[in-house]
């Protein structure tokens, strides 16, 4: 809806392939210089960091789509507006996920700019960069060019969830462009190492290195670096915010985990290259120093353009999302009680500012405490900083009972134990040597080791298992309000609702409409409202000059606009400001999105009947060029009508004279005959009542008294006078509906008038001895399938169709002579299409026999199939 | 000796009526259901007059009407059927048929023409 004509431009063919591209935003320079580092320095288990991830990939699909859903119903825009509206549309919720993510990602960022700058001055072969000359640091330059990219690609519109291009394009360019950087400078390290004299012993030497980690810590970094792919701000900004598209989900599924599988397989040949060269450097920076020593100045430089990508696509990217978290649920409450007539731009300026602020924390955390971990451990700790959103996250997609206080409490617990495990050590070790020196019992070293676990172990398993159990527990416990229950419903139940372009309205009550339209313009701006607003009003047919009153769904819909701008939390504050408007119970949500459901069963019977109404144009297309085609058809029709006529008549003829010429004629012979003769008669009333039959549904005339049938019924009735059939024929029939069928509008008499004369087939073509007959009856996707099952010699596939033919029997001389009046399935496919169905032969499931089934559309009034017949017929009349 | 004739027909009750008409008029009467079954008894029984349905399973009545005129000893041939068209008659006078009446035809006027083709000479 109102998608900006930029959004469509994107190449279609191309956007899978871009959004896989930008989901490696993933591979920071931490995968380009930090993997190569680790797996120097201890072996393969860097993979671990990219295993993680691709297991996650295998349950994108379920939940990206159901990600996308909510962004687009819900206008969210970062992780932190996510669980503002799932819990309960609560400010306090979006500011911890604002701050913690803060807290976490800035001085992973800080490590970015730290790469690129020492990397360039490895490069450059500058002197080790000195704190007192800020100005000749090139961090400092790289971080404000990408302070003004970030502000003009990432602040394009005042709604920040968005797809914005030029974004897109730009980082998956970087990703491609870190990808084949990779690539060839791995492949020319292969070439280099391959060379080598200890190329085999390194090859032994990496083998049985051995594992650096217990399978404890591995399983530990597993977990985290999936939970992390899931929860990084700039994961959920490119794979869910930045995306408006289930098919680019659908792509990625593999797409992504091959980068993945490409980039770190170009990884092993500087593993080996480092055991073989056992290069005592600075390991993070080996692959510049390995390949200019291989390879050359120029390979060096093209390592360095990949390193650079990378960095500077995670920070671009991160800063963005942050940006958009710092602004709504700091800045932007201020601004909400602005009196200005716009504030609009004010939004914008402070989105900007926000990413300033962060670039600003991040140049100054890595300039004036200048981290000196390696990339990979300080990575690690903002993915286990990450993770601690994960239960919250994922109970709140997917578990109804979970609520704000749990949520909160969780987070901030698990956020504490990371402190204490992986960030308060090092604070200590920097400001106060002496504090741990003596290894007192509360210090983290001291309490991982009595856990049997690694620090980064123990910060993991005690942190998320602690979260998951506050999260769970105070969940059962306490009671959550109602606009909690319903944002709950809303999120959780999404997936079931889906197939809605928009989130049903779940509040009673109305606005004037001047109130709604200043309370958009405020924050949208005059030429976006106004455009927003000409295309609602055009859509739902509205003039709010004649009635300037909104109802809910409008009010929802001005609700969701907001959200794209200020916030769930803020948005929900201002609507409320000028609507007059009850909550919903839990219970009246549930019956909204029951009845949404309904709606959307009636558009799926509307685009039936107009298939079904194709289907009858074509059909009655076809019926008109034969009829003048073949004009002689009806006459032909009448010439096999009196055929049939004749025959029974000859006999009754020929009886009659018999019994009235011979005097002598003994008397049971007379009974004899004119018992045939009655049986002949009734033959002929059979035959003549078929034809008028056949004739009134050919030429229209024909109706249906429709009534409500229960189909389980129905076909009880009609099995019930084979039943006796069977028996005295020993055919083994069988019409058990054991499942309960849904009722129906359709003509009861010709329904059973069709299986009648469907079962009645069965029964006179099965086998003779040890006859088979089954009925079965199902519903799928709103429409009833019969089927009627014999195990006859069957029918020729090429007259499968032909048998729906007037007198097909009599025309097809090598049958059985039929017993009947060669019109019953010409009569039943009338009876059948008239209820808009189909009838048909097709392979019977143990061949030989015969299957015949028929369908009829379920329609809940008669309506329904009255409509579809009329416009049927109005069609053939233009078509006459 | 009387005169031997076969009915072929599928509708059972045509067929038992015309066998009870004839066997009542005195002729030994054969029954065949459709044309092989008929061109087997005729070879077999040989009879002197065939009374031929036309529309039937397997091998149609014109073609059976052929067979049989290609006999050495033709049997005299009336078909009895309900095709009514011009073009449907003149087909079977053209297969080689003495007589062709359609269905429903009187018993009096069948058993004349019988008489009739059985001797000529009265």
């Amino acid at each position: 809806m109102f998608e900006r004509p930029q959004a469509q431009k994107l190449n279609q063919k191309w956007a899978p392939y871009l959004y896989s591209l930008s989901l490696a935003v993933f591979c920071t320079a931490w995968t380009f210089y930090g993997s190569i580092g680790r797996a120097v320095n201890s072996g393969l288990d860097f993979l671990l960091v990219y295993l993680g991830p691709t297991l996650v990939m295998l349950l994108w699909w379920p939940i990206g789509r159901k990600l996308l859903f909510l962004k687009q119903t819900h206008g969210i825009s970062t992780l932190a507006d996510f669980f503002a509206g799932r819990y309960g549309k609560d400010v306090r919720m979006g500011r911890l996920l604002a701050v913690l993510s803060l807290i976490g990602i800035v001085p992973y960022i800080s490590l970015q700019i730290k790469a690129i700058s020492e990397s360039f001055a490895y490069l450059a072969q500058l002197p080790a960069q000195s704190n007192s000359y800020i100005w000749g640091d090139p961090g400092l330059y790289i971080t404000l060019i990408m302070a003004i990219f970030t502000m003009l690609f990432g602040t394009r519109y005042i709604q920040a969830n968005r797809p914005k291009n030029g974004l897109i394009a730009t980082i998956a360019a970087e990703s491609l462009i870190k990808l084949l950087a990779f690539m060839l400078v791995g492949i020319a390290a292969a070439y280099a190492i391959i060379d080598s004299e200890s190329l085999g012993e390194a090859v032994q030497q990496l083998a049985s290195a051995p594992p650096t980690y217990r399978a404890s810590e591995w399983m530990a970094i597993l977990v985290v670096s999936g939970l992390a792919f899931l929860l990084l701000p700039r994961q959920f900004q490119m794979g869910v915010v930045e995306n408006n598209s289930e098919a680019n989900i659908k792509k990625s599924l593999y797409l992504f985990p091959l980068y993945l599988l490409l980039i770190n397989l170009f990884v092993l040949p500087f593993a080996l290259g480092g055991s073989i060269l056992s290069a005592g450097q600075n390991s993070d920076y080996f692959i510049l120093s390995f390949t200019r020593a291989t390879s050359g100045e120029g390979m060096a430089v093209l390592a360095f353009l990949g390193g650079l990508s990378a960095a500077t696509s995670m920070i671009i990217v991160s800063t963005l999302a942050l940006g958009n978290m710092l602004s709504t649920y700091l800045f932007i409450p201020r601004l909400t009680r602005s009196k200005d007539r716009s504030v609009a731009g004010s939004i914008l300026a402070a989105k900007r500012w926000a990413i300033a602020l962060i670039l600003l924390l991040a140049y100054g955390y890595y300039h004036f405490l200048n981290p000196n971990s390696q990339l990979v451990s300080l990575g690690m700790v903002s993915f286990v900083a990450m993770a601690q959103f994960a239960p919250a996250f994922l109970g709140g997609l997917y578990w109804r009972k979970g609520n704000r206080r749990a949520a909160f409490t969780a987070i901030l617990t698990g956020f504490a134990l990371w402190f204490y495990f992986l960030v308060f050590p090092d604070l200590v070790y920097t400001y106060s040597p002496g504090l741990l020196a003596s290894n007192p019992w509360w210090s983290p070293a001291l309490v991982a080791s009595k856990m049997n676990f690694s620090l980064l172990t123990a910060a993991v398993f005690s942190s998320l298992s602690t979260n998951i159990l506050v999260y769970w527990y105070l969940s059962h416990r306490g009671n959550t309000k109602v606009t909690e229950q319903n944002q709950a419903e809303l999120y959780v139940s999404a997936y079931k609702f889906r197939k809605y372009s928009e989130t049903p309205s779940l509040y009673q009550g109305s606005a004037a409409f001047p109130d709604i339209e200043s309370l958009l313009i405020k924050f949208l701006g005059q030429s976006q409202t106004r455009q927003v607003l000409d295309a609602y009003s055009l859509e739902q047919s509205l003039d709010w000059n004649k009635e300037p009153v909104v109802d809910s769904q409008m009010i929802s819909f001005a609700e969701r606009l907001l959200s794209e701008v200020i916030g769930p939390a803020s948005a929900k504050i201002m609507i409320g400001s000028v609507v007059q408007r009850e909550e919903l119970s839990l219970g009246e949500v549930v019956n909204i999105l029951q009845e949404s459901q309904k709606i959307m069963e009636l558009n799926k019977e509307l685009s039936q009947r107009s298939k079904q109404l194709k289907e009858a144009t074509q059909d009655l297309k076809a019926a008109n060029s034969k009829l003048v085609e073949f004009g002689h058809l009806k006459d032909e029709f009448l010439y096999t009508v009196t055929h049939e006529l004749r025959t029974p008549l000859a006999a009754i003829k020929m009886q009659a004279e018999i019994i009235h010429d011979d005097e002598e004629m003994p008397e049971a012979d007379q009974q004899q005959f004119l018992n045939n003769i009655i049986k002949d008669c009734d033959r002929l009333t059979r035959l003549i009542g078929n034809v008028l039959d056949l004739e009134k549904f050919e030429s229209g005339s024909q109706k249906l008294s429709l009534q409500r049938i229960n189909v389980n019924n129905l076909i009880a009735e009609v099995a019930e006078a084979f039943k006796a059939r069977a028996l005295k024929e020993a055919v083994d029939f069988k019409a058990d509906i054991s499942t309960a069928l849904p009722t129906t509008f359709a003509d009861a008499d010709r329904i059973a008038q069709v299986l009648t004369n469907l079962l009645g087939n069965a029964f006179k073509h099965c086998k003779s001895t040890s006859g088979k007959v089954r009925l079965s009856a199902y519903v799928l996707d709103r429409v009833l399938k019969i089927n009627i099952t014999d195990n006859g010699p069957g029918i020729p596939e090429q007259d499968w169709e032909l048998v729906f033919d007037k007198f097909y029997q009599v025309r097809n001389q090598t049958r059985k002579k039929p017993s009947g009046s060669g019109l019953g399935l010409a009569i039943s496919k009338n009876i059948v299409q008239m209820h808009g169905g189909q009838i048909w032969v097709e392979q019977a499931p143990k061949p030989p026999g015969t299957r015949v089934c028929f369908t009829l559309p379920l329609y809940s009034t008669p309506q329904a199939l009255t409509e579809t017949k009329k416009e049927a017929a109005k069609l053939k009349s233009t078509l006459n | 000796m009387p005169s031997k004739i076969l009915i072929v027909d599928d509708e059972i009750n045509i067929l038992m009526s015309l066998e009870y008409l004839l066997k009542r008029k005195g002729y030994e009467v054969f029954i065949a259901r459709n044309g092989q079954e008929a061109l087997t008894l005729s070879q077999e029984k040989k009879p002197h007059l065939v009374l031929l349905d036309i529309m039937m399973p397997d091998v149609d009545g014109y073609a059976v009407c052929e067979k049989l005129k290609a006999l050495r000893q033709p049997p005299k041939v009336i078909f009895l059927s309900a095709k009514s068209k011009k073009s449907d008659i003149e087909k079977g006078y053209e297969v080689g048929a003495d007589q062709y009446m359609i269905k429903p035809f009187s018993t009096r006027d069948l058993v004349t023409e019988i008489k009739t083709l059985l001797n000529p000479s009265l």
